[in-house]
């Protein structure tokens, strides 16, 4: 989920093969978390038209402002966890 | 093929996934196609079925499922195949003398009964066969989620059942396999009632 957040964390709407290039997760993984971060109300999902006409249309995540904030702060525990990591 | 089989395991996830997950399901598929250009279309169907098969507990729409396919498939397909091996194998296999009540008969009993069975054996084993069959087809409708046909094929069954054992009591053959099957069906209607109430609240369409 951490992976994902930090995937999702610029704000921009992602494909899900996109995230899983990018995440390095697979469709296994990745769409039971997106199914259920949506629940959460972490992620919005929208359908999105393609860039190329004759395309089907594709679904697009985006975090949302709780989601946002959420990874805000997994990032900034994990900064200050390495920092801490450094100086042990 | 490679391709094909992708394809297969996409449309078995949707269908794992059902009407509460439909929209995740559309997505799978709109993503599908990129999976193609990428040429790696069965590691992406492969994880989209094991993502749908393992949200369908998680569901009531996917535990109802389960739960049909689990009757069907671990109950009444095998009650079917034993009414069906029993009938083709011959009732002689159950009731003569190799079978369990041809083994504690007297030499004068086993005439009788051998008599008694001569008369009785097509008919009861054509019973057998057609209450073996309608079973299979129960399971069908079942999954078909069919229930009206369901109940009435199930009450079919109950009479088949019911006639054999009356027809095979009058004629002092023993009846205990067949109102051991008779209690089994009994059973087996009362779970598929349950599961049609079920399939009720839940307010699905017919697959």
């Amino acid at each position: 989920m951490i992976t994902l957040l930090d995937a999702l964390s610029d704000r921009q709407w992602h494909h899900g093969y996109d995230l899983m290039k990018e995440t390095g997760l697979l469709s296994g993984t990745l769409y039971p978390l997106l199914m259920r971060m949506t629940e959460q109300g972490l992620v919005v999902a929208e359908w999105r038209e393609p860039a190329q006409p004759g395309l089907p249309a594709r679904h697009a995540y985006r975090l949302t402002a709780k989601g946002y904030s959420l990874s805000r702060d997994v990032a900034l525990s994990d900064r200050t966890l390495s920092g801490k990591a450094v100086r042990i | 093929m490679m391709l094909a089989l992708s394809r297969a395991m996409m449309t078995l996830a949707c269908q794992c996934l059902g009407k509460g997950r439909h929209e995740w399901a559309q997505a799978m598929q709109a993503e599908f196609d990129a999976a193609v250009e990428n040429r790696r279309p069965l590691t992406f169907a492969f994880g989209c079925l094991t993502a749908a098969l393992r949200q369908m507990p998680m569901r009531e729409e996917g535990r109802f499922v389960l739960t049909n396919y689990a009757l069907a498939l671990a109950v009444i397909v095998p009650i079917a195949a034993i009414e069906i091996s029993s009938a083709i194998l011959g009732l002689p296999h159950l009731f003569g003398e190799q079978g369990a009540l041809g083994a504690s008969m007297t030499s004068g009993q086993k005439l009788l009964v051998d008599g008694a069975f001569r008369v009785a054996g097509p008919s009861v084993t054509l019973l057998l066969l057609l209450s073996g069959g309608a079973q299979l087809r129960l399971a069908w409708l079942m999954l078909e989620r069919d229930w009206t046909r369901a109940t009435s094929t199930g009450a079919a069954i109950l009479a088949a059942i019911t006639t054999q054992i009356l027809f095979m009591g009058s004629l002092f053959l023993d009846v205990g396999q067949a109102v051991t099957l008779g209690g089994v069906l009994g059973i087996e209607l009362t779970l598929i009632a349950g599961l049609g109430r079920w399939h009720a609240d839940l307010n699905l369409p017919p697959s």
